[in-house]
């Protein structure tokens, strides 16, 4: 959700709509032993790649390893930013995804998410302008 | 080409699995191997670091990563990274943990309790356990690299 209002393909001025939601790129459709691999998402205005990535339980792990190559590689820190987007998902996401990934109630699990994330929505634009902010600072 | 070993934790196992990597006629002396290794151990890593060991004699960098129980998600993120920053040379990982038993497993138990004699002394009779299929795997695996 973030990606995709960072690179434009959600509005940043309204709600989107459940159809809107449901056809982005990856919704819904990354398997949970793809978890970890960082996914192209899209460019934003400023020739930012955006890529979005599931780290399960293991994000400290994860980050770690990806500040600790980036060292070994002789590869500043700057040219990653780094952006957590779990912590803007309510309650509703977190049923939603469980219904719809681990048990398999795909349609009202669906459901639940889209009304979840539309709830959330405004969190999610807040967390993008704020991204965009610093970048273009930076 | 860059080989990451990795396990759970970094423990004196990995430590010594990569030196026989590089070094393989030490299996006949564990203890000093073991008692060599503790001189050029670091602090205990943190879960995740990628940490530059050393390089083999084909200038294959060799790296340490304890990945706790994440393996694939560990593993799928670095060759992630590794595709995103156009890296040339690719990873060719070495999992540790089927070699951590029981004895490894309390002995870090031990010493995280600072039982540090006791935790050694497991410690060596459980890699002394493995080290024959260490020795034989690092064999096949030398093979692998080299062609």
């Amino acid at each position: 959700m973030s990606a995709a209002i960072h690179t434009n393909l959600l509005p940043q001025d309204r709600v989107p709509e459940q159809s809107e939601i449901l056809n982005l790129p990856y919704y819904d459709k990354i398997r949970s032993q793809e978890i970890g691999i960082p996914l192209y998402f899209g460019q934003d205005e400023d020739n930012n790649l955006v890529y979005i990535q599931g780290m399960g339980r293991a994000d400290k792990i994860v980050i770690n390893t990806l500040y600790s190559y980036l060292a070994n590689e002789g590869i500043s820190r700057e040219q990653v930013y780094l952006q957590e987007s779990l912590h803007n998902a309510n309650l509703l996401v977190r049923i939603g995804g469980f219904l719809s990934r681990r048990l398999g109630f795909v349609f009202p699990g669906r459901w639940l998410t889209v009304y979840g994330l539309q709830l959330a929505y405004p969190k999610f634009v807040a967390v993008v302008q704020k991204v965009k902010k610093e970048l273009t600072i930076a | 080409m860059d080989i990451v070993f990795h396990a759970t934790r970094i423990t004196e196992l990995a430590y010594l699995v990569a030196y026989l990597y590089l070094k393989p006629e030490v299996v006949d002396n564990l203890e000093q191997t073991l008692a060599e290794i503790a001189l050029f151990r670091t602090a205990p890593l943190e879960k995740g670091t990628l940490y530059l060991l050393n390089q083999d004699r084909d200038h294959n960098r060799l790296f340490l990563l304890g990945r706790g129980k994440s393996k694939e998600i560990v593993i799928q993120a670095l060759q992630g990274y590794s595709r995103i920053f156009g890296r040339k040379k690719g990873f060719i990982f070495f999992d540790l943990s089927q070699y951590e038993n029981s004895q490894i497993r309390y002995s870090q138990i031990l010493k995280a309790l600072n039982l540090k004699q006791i935790a050694h002394f497991l410690m060596l009779q459980g890699i002394k356990k493995e080290l024959k299929k260490i020795s034989y795997d690092l064999k096949a695996f030398r093979n692998t690299i080299t062609g």
